[in-house]
């Protein structure tokens, strides 16, 4: 690749070798110390497993997939990288913490708090190219015999998903026409993500309005439109809420901090946004300028807010409301999102499925008013007759927008 | 060659006998408000108006619109569009006129959203102090510094797109004048504000004196002139707070590039006009302006904040109405061919989605994608570290640091 590209798949090198494990508390740079001893790796283990409810029925194989995105030509390609990361892929945090869950006495200390992972389940790190849709799996050489055998299958599954990602993906890209074969419209947008001359590598966070906590069954059987951010949480595994002040801490500054920087790019992309990319020049690597105008531009191009319609993102909790409201009560500085209305708020009951809305400290009852939920019958006739923009004026780009459908 | 002044310039000139102004304060209040977006390196995703998030959203964006004249809403009349479009349903927008207006004022607010006529020029409260240079003296002031200002502030923090480095790279104002002492060419066109820049004694309320005149303008003037190019200072705000964020580390204050922004201004009113130009503000009478007052109220606020919200809820309450009409049974715990732990970010909706279809025993998961790894990376003989943890979590840990080697 040249090196105008920003390949994801180069922020680690695959077969590179990761100082993980701390063994001695003086073994530091600068300071800092080098890797985690095993407590640490321990408590982060077991963190990430209770915060998504993951604590039996483990399967053979648990994948760890950070993402990425490569591009070319593209100064903002950070703002296409992962938000939790910094702006960077996410690959090697997955793999360090596949090889934390895969180290021995790390597994021993987790039985002792209650989580037996069998002996034969392997943690597996990978990264998930969003622009190209390609996945590249790490350290499969540890591996055990029978489960080498599992990752190839499950591999060649994972291809098929990506296939039918990448046709999903292209209906926003007037460049590929969707109707091709799945081969085609897959190499079609890996040549589009890296092409120098492509200001739309691929849309970001563009339409993102939704958080949901809650378990995957709430949203399996619905088309949200790559709308949704979806945190993975079992209010069984914690009554009190005493994991998910964790879970939504992050939530406010991540999730909403993308939410409302696409909000005021799109709603004044002049003085809040960076304006289209055609003209930008880029300033000492640090920023960039439109044209002649010579200020630096914060805030994002128009090539990636042209689709995004700009609503405050809600956060749709599964748990009981006053546990709920307990919890985001808990930190003043996570409150402050929620009280003042930066990102709004809904819960579910788990028991009753009634569902409750935030306004002015609390929850109140809300009865929706949407009639029916349209069904997809066929996905790939639905993918291929969306509507496409007609103009990337506001009214017209965001009728790509689609309602939310029924998969069943 | 520079000529130093014997005695130090700023003595010369009348002083004002009471000086409320404290740059400092004036500093601390413009790191606040001005964008706080990293190098590009480094490209965190943030409230765009988080100077205002204290306040409640309606009431901040509408503040920061007065301040500063950014457009907060979609127009009113794309609101009319979605609407006649059927994107903003009918019956959420009756709904949220009558929670927030009550039932007996719904026609008269549905007839202002629908169809009412305001005035939607805006004229933000910064800018308008210096704006006077151009209606006195018909000078465009920016026009004749900010080329200059920018290519030195690029220069000299330039990671590496320029031919020829910087060729002191000590801090800011010490490299500047390190410069201006040894160059054949000067940065100045005027000897005054050369002669200022090797002053040591010269302050940022001194040259304020020269330029403003009186020091209750002082503030405003500053805040002026900083917001006329949001994007340069912000960024140098930024870097002074954390150098960590350029590879090639450079020292640099906000406080120094304003005090080289003012010496500009004052070459340039000095080069146009020799020194028959005097304080803008000698003459000014009014009251300096609040720039950071509330919005006073404002009819037209209410009409958009009423439409922003019947948008919202056009769809959230889709969505919720889709999430409780497709609950599901809970299923027992089958064995799963394998699970996979996505970040949580939106753009894996549609993977996750995928792959369940492909594989119906598999189950997949979301979690940030830092994978509870806080962690710094640096490459086996590089000093140079790489952040991989979310923004929100600088502060609680210590950093572990894994060395990456090949």
């Amino acid at each position: 690749m040249s090196p105008a590209i920003s390949n994801a798949f180069t922020h680690m090198n695959k077969t590179s070798i990761l100082t993980i494990e701390n063994k001695n508390l003086n073994d530091r740079e600068n300071g800092l110390q080098i890797g985690f001893t095993i407590e640490e790796m321990t408590t982060r283990v077991e963190g990430q497993l209770r915060s998504v409810g993951l604590l039996q029925n483990f399967a053979p194989i648990i994948y760890l997939i950070a993402h990425g995105s490569s591009s070319a030509n593209n100064p903002h390609h950070g703002a296409h990288d992962c938000g939790a990361c910094s702006g960077r892929p996410g690959s090697v945090n997955a793999r360090v913490m596949a090889s934390m869950a895969n180290h021995p006495i790390v597994r021993n200390n987790l039985q002792n708090k209650g989580i037996t992972i069998p002996e034969s389940t392997q943690f597996v790190g990978a990264l998930h190219d969003t622009a190209g849709d390609e996945i590249e799996y790490y350290d499969e050489q540890f591996l055990s015999p029978e489960n080498s055998l599992l990752h190839s299958k499950n591999c060649a599954s994972f291809e098929k998903a990506l296939d039918l990602n990448a046709k999903e993906r292209s209906r926003r890209f007037a460049s590929i026409p969707t109707s091709q074969s799945l081969k085609n419209v897959r190499k079609a947008i890996k040549d589009r993500s890296v092409s120098l001359f492509e200001p739309r590598p691929e849309l970001g966070h563009g339409t993102n309005t939704l958080c949901i906590v809650g378990r995957r069954e709430m949203t399996k059987r619905l088309f949200l439109d790559r709308r949704a951010f979806l945190n993975s949480y079992d209010y069984r595994t914690d009554p009190e809420g005493k994991i998910l002040a964790g879970v939504m801490r992050p939530l406010g500054p991540v999730c909403g901090g993308i939410n409302l920087e696409y909000y005021f790019s799109r709603v004044d992309n002049h003085k809040l946004g960076a304006g289209t990319k055609l003209p930008h020049h880029v300033m000492g690597l640090i920023g960039v300028t439109n044209s002649c105008d010579g200020d630096l531009r914060p805030g994002l191009p128009l090539q990636m807010i042209e689709v995004h319609d700009p609503v405050r993102l809600l956060i749709i909790v599964e748990h009981f409301p006053d546990v709920v409201l307990a919890t985001i009560q808990s930190a003043p500085e996570m409150y402050e999102w929620f009280i003042n209305e930066w990102v709004q708020i809904a819960v579910v009951h788990p028991e009753t499925n009634v569902l409750y809305r935030f306004r002015e400290g609390q929850f109140e009852e809300y009865s929706p008013v949407a009639a029916k939920i349209p069904i997809i019958k066929d996905f790939k006739s639905f993918i291929e007759e969306a509507q496409e923009m007609e103009t990337n004026y506001i009214a017209d780009a965001t009728k790509e927008n689609l309602p939310v459908y029924s998969l069943q | 060659m520079t000529t130093i002044h014997s005695q130090p310039l700023h003595a010369t000139m009348p002083q004002n006998s009471k000086h409320q102004f404290d740059i400092h304060h004036v500093i601390e209040e413009l790191k606040h408000y001005l964008p706080t977006q990293t190098p590009l390196k480094d490209f965190i995703h943030h409230n765009s108006l988080h100077a205002f998030q204290k306040m409640k959203f309606y009431d901040a964006i509408f503040t920061a619109s007065e301040i500063f004249g950014y457009q907060v809403t979609l127009e009113l009349e794309d609101f009319r569009k979605l609407f006649r479009q059927g994107r903003i349903k009918r019956e959420v927008f009756e709904n949220v006129i009558t929670q927030r207006k009550g039932i007996a004022a719904r026609e008269i607010w549905s007839k202002k959203l629908l169809f009412q006529d305001y005035n939607q020029s805006k004229t933000p409260r910064v800018g308008t102090l210096r704006e006077q240079w151009k209606s006195v003296y018909h000078i465009d002031i920016d026009t004749l510094v900010q080329p200059l200002l920018f290519r030195i502030l690029n220069a000299y923090l330039d990671q590496g797109i320029s031919l020829w480095n910087f060729p002191v790279s000590c801090e800011f104002l010490h490299s500047i004048r390190e410069i201006e002492k040894n160059s054949y060419v000067s940065i100045f066109k005027t000897s005054r504000a050369r002669a200022l820049l090797q002053d040591e004694f010269c302050t940022i309320t001194y040259l304020l004196e020269l330029l403003v005149g009186k020091d209750r303008y002082y503030e405003q003037y500053i805040i002026d002139q900083q917001f006329s190019h949001r994007g340069w200072s912000g960024m140098v705000a930024t870097i002074e707070e954390r150098p960590d964020s350029l590879l090639d580390t450079r020292r640099i204050s906000l406080h120094d590039s304003i005090f080289l922004e003012l010496l500009l201004e004052i070459d340039a009113l000095d080069d146009a006009l020799g020194r028959k130009w005097s304080p803008i503000c000698t003459n000014r009478t009014t009251e300096p302006v609040d720039l950071f007052a509330d919005a006073p109220y404002n009819e037209l606020n209410e009409v958009l904040s009423l439409w922003q919200d019947a948008f919202e809820w056009s769809y959230y309450d889709e969505v919720l109405s889709s999430i409780q009409a497709t609950k599901h049974a809970t299923k027992p715990n089958s064995p799963k061919s394998f699970q996979a732990l996505f970040c949580i970010d939106e753009r894996e909706c549609s993977i996750r989605r995928h792959i369940e279809s492909v594989d119906t025993d598999c189950e997949t998961l979301g979690t940030p994608g830092f994978f509870c790894c806080r962690i710094l990376l640096s490459a086996a003989k590089r000093e140079i570290l790489r952040q991989a943890l979310p923004r929100a979590g600088h502060a609680e840990v210590p950093y572990k640091r894994n060395r990456c080697t090949r």
